[in-house]
């Protein structure tokens, strides 16, 4: 058998295991995205810890108070230089 | 709006650093030459370095005396003395900002400034009670939101044991306080979590 009729055999078969493999890749990420798509809609208030018991606004209010700031730099005295030592005229 | 508060406090500190190295500058030339001009170059240079000081501390205690306000409905006894205080600080130093522009003279400048100086201390101490009572209500607040999940909470040891730090946590201290705070809130959490 010739060669070149050897390779138009197997074309075929080539083609239908390139658009197997494509359909085969294809298939888990169409999967995956409808999944997470669906996550925010059915956990509206999952908190951090992922207990659905704690309300989101106690966890948000823990939050809150776990950064707070004491030391505010919106409330820091400026700095002044205390002896000017001043000439005599 | 604090933010800004905040670029405007920079910057006048910038400002009163930049007067105070003209200053040190024009104080060295008139103690080198001891001239006229380098005698009124040096009172200029004070005067200017005198007034961005006053005006940084002017503003300091403005923004002071407005996040007072902000954070307190001004109702009870302390809150009330301090902001009548304040107010007066500021009076004073208002009246600081003409009593430097008539100086006309190093000896009126020294004078000056030495009062200035003077009641730099208790002004200190002033501001360092209007912080402590904005952070107090600051704190306040957040505790006050925590009370409707105390009060819907089941009874239990842990419940009791948020009930006391919470009881605990009416200090005038802001550091205890907020400790206090942040154990309460944690513990809250736990107890909503176990159900």
């Amino acid at each position: 058998m010739p060669k070149s009729k050897f390779l138009w055999l197997l074309l075929p078969g080539f083609i239908f295991l390139s658009l197997l493999a494509f359909l085969v890749s294809k298939a888990p990420q169409k999967t995956a995205v409808s999944t997470s798509s669906q996550l925010p809609n059915t956990t509206p208030s999952v908190s951090q810890n992922n207990n659905l018991s704690v309300p989101s606004q106690l966890q948000s209010l823990n939050d809150q108070i776990k950064s707070f700031r004491l030391t505010d730099p919106e409330l820091a005295a400026p700095s002044f230089d205390r002896d000017l030592d001043i000439p005599s005229d | 709006m604090l933010p800004a508060l905040l670029v405007s406090l920079f910057a006048l500190q910038s400002n009163y650093r930049t007067a105070y190295q003209q200053y040190l500058l024009a104080k060295n030339q008139y103690q080198q030459y001891h001239t006229e001009t380098t005698r009124l170059t040096a009172i200029s240079s004070l005067k200017t370095l005198l007034s961005s000081r006053n005006q940084l501390q002017l503003t300091y205690l403005t923004n002071l005396r407005q996040a007072l306000a902000d954070s307190t409905n001004i109702a009870n006894y302390s809150q009330t003395t301090l902001y009548l205080n304040l107010e007066k600080e500021l009076s004073t130093l208002e009246q600081f900002s003409s009593d430097i522009s008539g100086v006309s003279s190093l000896s009126q400048a020294k004078d000056v400034s030495s009062s200035w100086q003077l009641r730099l201390p208790a002004s200190d101490t002033l501001s360092q009670s209007t912080k402590n009572q904005i952070l107090l209500a600051r704190l306040q607040k957040l505790q006050d939101q925590l009370l409707p999940y105390v009060d819907s909470a089941s009874p239990s040891s842990t419940l009791d044991l948020i009930k006391s730090k919470l009881q605990a946590a009416q200090t005038d201290k802001p550091q205890l306080k907020y400790d206090l705070l942040k154990q309460a809130s944690d513990l809250l959490v736990q107890l909503y979590a176990q159900k």
